[in-house]
């Protein structure tokens, strides 16, 4: 009995980071129509870079600030040079262009950094706690309570600000959202650069379940959910 | 069965909800064999829905169609065209991948017959249904004066043309009954004329029974046998274009709005 | 704008029977090629780039002409190979082109199974189909050691060679021979084909599938002939890749990877063209030379191959991106506009003048 709590505790634990990740896919999928292949790929390249500032002496608080600003600069930079040329194309061809842009993150990143498998130390032991006789890893539960953590605030995100309200305007009906999102952007001259920022970093770091790397990437996307959320709520 | 008495198309109490809004509320009308019949009324009036219901792109809530009197509760787009259904859409559906030429061909499918393996190595059946083919496109681009554009890439040709493709395209397979949306829309005068012409000749020297939604209230007049009047999706007014023009309904809900002008 | 005015004038003029000449050339250059290449280049480049070519013109067939975006590339090209090698394992009497035929129509059969959900849905779906059809072929061929016949290494690899027909074909000449007979066949019929009503059906469906069913095409069965036709021919090219090509294969040699490449050929070359195939296979076979040439002329050699691996990755992304952006017929309209340009020039220079002849009718 206590063997089947255990795998059970475990197996919840461990299914609140895949629906992190799902609800990446869907918000992406929903919010823009693209079916974005590269979510894998942007993953390795944060974690990547994360691996490799800390090897290289970098502290790990500093470390994550410039994994995050590279991150955001990448989906800046997708938004400018993929989705934008690519508006009003057929969603295959957005998830072709996607497919390409895995390649592209994932030679580039590697090609620069190294392909070898790394570890990385976030500096959080992984004793297990006890409930009775059942075995609990503290990582897991310190991953989902981040996780937990990360659907309030998408949910907030999503009901209290103007552009989680426009997000899901786009979700109900793309074309007249759409259509009425680039009224308002070029209305108060604000580029709809942070939309796509959101689209494509956020679900990208959402994890998979490599221990650190999920860590990281929970830790990282929920700063940058912070940072936009403000950035992004009515003046 | 099928006498000489039996109308072409019978719409019999037919009803349709889109999205739970009523597009069509129990309507029914009768188009009789070699008639132009025109479908008018305001946008949102429900024709191309009715249109959309005769040819099997959507599926009637109740009512049935009766066809050179065979009744159908449904019918799918491909039974529709092999019964000889054609139609031309209101926004050019056109395979905009292809020549003209072959856009027009694709309207022959229904009457091919040869097998892949005849195609793939180009047997003697396969060749003649292709030169047959080729024959059949080349007279009906003739019929609307595309002979000059048969190779050319079909979305590169301004809109005007781009139209009489697709009514080339809808007419080369013979259909017994041809649907047009608003094939007048967007044109010049002049080309205006020319396709009422042709719609005219289709109609007098193939024999062909034609629907046709238009906004042109004058052109239609003229054009049409019978005039069938929309509006919410019920039916104002039915007759002879004579009469529709000075029912008093009519005028009213449609013609005494801002067309009145154009009429 | 200006480019489609540009094409608009390239179809019907021809000015030089340039089509006739083009053939020819490359006819004799094709055949002779084996004579003038090392063993390396035929075995290395020429083989699999024909295979490659033959692989791309099948999912062009559905994907190009038809519109059906397929991921299942390799698992169709797996059945081939597969079916092939337990065609000549299991029944010797069956010459080899039989056996290749057979292996052909038993893909064939496959493949329309998995397009099956495409006459229901579309898009995403699909894929997930064709992904689907990926990761069954995987598990079935991995997981019964009847397919690869109880061996150790769970790999496929014929016990007597390239033979039929009392020919040998295990030589680096008779693999090229044999390897670019099949795909001038196959070429040829696929080229039939699109020219035929079946290839406007699947054009037509692909531009408007909605408008296709309206003026009568049999829009279910072009989509499952366009599978069908497709998987015969992506089997085929898997039993050449297995057995010309490879030697000995698993099906790691038809992985996901490989249905991308594939797909990433006819993008680069050109979707919906026959010619598209092949030059995006010649792309996709020569990049790696040319970066490797490249690096050993700027870095005299020292050059991590995982790197260069990690760089033609890179490029490939990149040139998916920007063909899908500026060019989406690809290579393939590209050289048309360069031919076009070529005409044009003829045309204007009065001393060339004499090679012009009238278009035909």
């Amino acid at each position: 009995m206590s063997m089947f709590l255990e795998t059970l505790i475990g197996g919840l634990l461990a299914g609140t980071m895949y629906s992190l990740v799902a609800i990446g896919f869907v918000l992406i999928y929903k919010a823009s129509g693209v079916f974005n292949y590269a979510q894998g790929s942007i993953l390795l390249f944060a974690a990547l870079t994360f691996v490799t500032l800390t090897e290289n002496g970098v502290p790990a608080y500093g470390a994550i600030a410039i994994t995050i600003a590279l991150l955001i600069a990448t989906a800046i930079a997708i938004e400018k040079l993929l989705l934008r040329p690519l508006t009003n194309r057929s969603p295959m061809t957005l998830f072709v262009a996607t497919l390409g842009l895995s390649y592209v993150v994932e030679g580039v990143a590697q090609g620069i950094m190294g392909s070898q498998v790394r570890a990385l130390n976030l500096g959080i032991e992984d004793l297990p706690i006890f409930l009775g006789d059942i075995l609990i890893s503290q990582f897991d539960l310190v991953a989902a309570g981040v996780a937990l953590v990360l659907v309030v605030v998408l949910s907030l995100l999503f009901n209290k600000t103007r552009i989680g309200i426009q997000l899901r305007g786009v979700a109900d009906d793309t074309r007249a959202a759409l259509s009425l999102l680039a009224s308002i952007s070029t209305a108060s001259g604000r580029s709809s650069g942070p939309l796509p920022v959101l689209l494509v970093s956020l679900p990208a770091c959402s994890g998979v379940r490599g221990r650190g790397y999920s860590f990281l990437c929970r830790w990282s996307s929920l700063r940058r959910f912070l940072s936009l959320s403000s950035a992004a709520s009515p003046r | 069965m099928s006498t000489s008495a039996t109308p072409a198309l019978e719409i019999k109490n037919v009803s349709l909800s889109l999205r739970g809004v009523k597009a069509i509320s129990d309507l029914s009308f009768q188009v009789e064999k070699q008639e132009i019949c025109a479908l008018i009324g305001p946008n949102g009036a429900g024709k191309s829905s009715l249109l959309n219901i005769i040819n099997g792109v959507y599926i009637p809530d109740g009512g049935e169609i009766v066809f050179e009197g065979e009744r159908f509760q449904r019918m799918q787009p491909i039974e529709a065209a092999r019964r000889g259904i054609g139609r031309g859409f209101q926004n050019n559906a056109l395979f905009s991948g292809m020549s003209v030429i072959d856009n027009v061909i694709a309207g022959l499918s229904r009457h091919s017959h040869v097998t892949l393996v005849e195609e793939m190595f180009r047997l003697p059946r396969a060749l003649r249904e292709e030169r047959d083919f080729r024959e059949r496109a080349g007279a009906v681009l003739h019929l609307f004066d595309l002979d000059k554009h048969a190779r050319t890439p079909v979305g590169t040709l301004p809109y005007g043309v781009q139209k009489k493709v697709e009514m080339a395209r809808a007419v080369v397979g013979e259909p017994k009954l041809l649907l047009l949306d608003e094939p007048l829309a967007g044109m010049n005068a002049g080309e205006k004329k020319e396709i009422a012409a042709v719609i005219q000749r289709l109609n007098a020297e193939l024999k062909l029974t034609i629907v046709l939604i238009e906004h042109d209230v004058g052109i239609v007049l003229k054009l049409a046998h019978h005039v069938v009047v929309l509006d919410y999706g019920r039916k104002l007014a039915d007759g002879p274009p004579e009469t529709i023009r000075d029912n008093p309904d009519v005028i009213a809900a449609y013609i005494g709005s801002e067309h009145a002008v154009a009429a | 704008m200006a480019e489609f005015d540009l094409r608009a004038i390239a179809e019907p003029v021809d000015p030089i029977g340039l089509k006739a000449v083009g053939l020819v050339s490359v006819a004799a250059l094709v055949l002779a090629a084996p004579f003038l290449a090392s063993e390396y280049w035929i075995n290395a480049i020429i083989v699999p780039f024909l295979i490659l070519s033959l692989s791309g013109l099948g999912l062009n067939l559905v994907t190009g002409y038809a519109g059906q975006l397929s991921l299942g590339a390799g698992a169709f090209m797996m059945v081939g190979a597969y079916a092939t090698f337990a065609l000549q394992l299991r029944v010797p009497e069956l010459p080899l082109p039989l056996a290749l035929i057979a292996a052909g129509l038993i893909s064939g059969v496959v493949g329309p199974v998995f397009g099956l959900p495409s006459t229901r849905i579309k898009g995403f779906y699909l894929i997930v189909s064709t992904l689907a059809a990926q990761f069954f072929f995987e598990w079935l061929f991995l997981k019964f050691p009847w397919f690869y016949n109880g061996n150790s290494s769970a790999t496929i690899a014929l016990s007597r060679g390239l033979s039929f027909f009392g020919l040998n074909a295990n030589g680096a000449h008779g693999r090229d021979y044999l390897t670019l007979g099949i795909v001038a066949l196959l070429t040829w019929l696929s080229f039939n084909l699109i020219r035929s009503q079946t290839g406007r059906n699947w054009m037509a469906i692909r531009d408007m599938d909605t408008a296709a069913a309206v003026i009568g095409v049999p829009v279910l069965r072009a989509k499952l002939q366009a599978f069908a036709v497709s998987s015969f021919i992506l089997g085929i090219a898997g039993a050449l890749w297995a057995l010309a090509y490879l030697g000995s294969a698993s099906v790691q040699s038809f992985g996901l990877h490989r249905s991308y490449q594939i797909l990433f050929i006819i993008i680069i070359g050109g979707l919906g063209t026959i010619r598209g195939a092949y030059l995006g296979a010649a792309f996709v076979s020569l990049l790696p030379l040319a970066l490797d040439w490249l690096f050993q002329y700027l870095f005299s050699g020292q050059v991590d191959a995982g790197l260069l691996q990690n760089i033609e990755k890179a490029i490939f992304g990149i040139l998916i991106i920007w063909f899908l952006i500026r060019e989406p017929e690809g290579l393939s309209r590209l050289l048309a506009l360069r031919r076009t340009a070529a005409v044009a020039f003829f045309l204007r220079n009065p001393f060339l003048h004499f090679l012009k002849q009238e278009p035909e009718p």
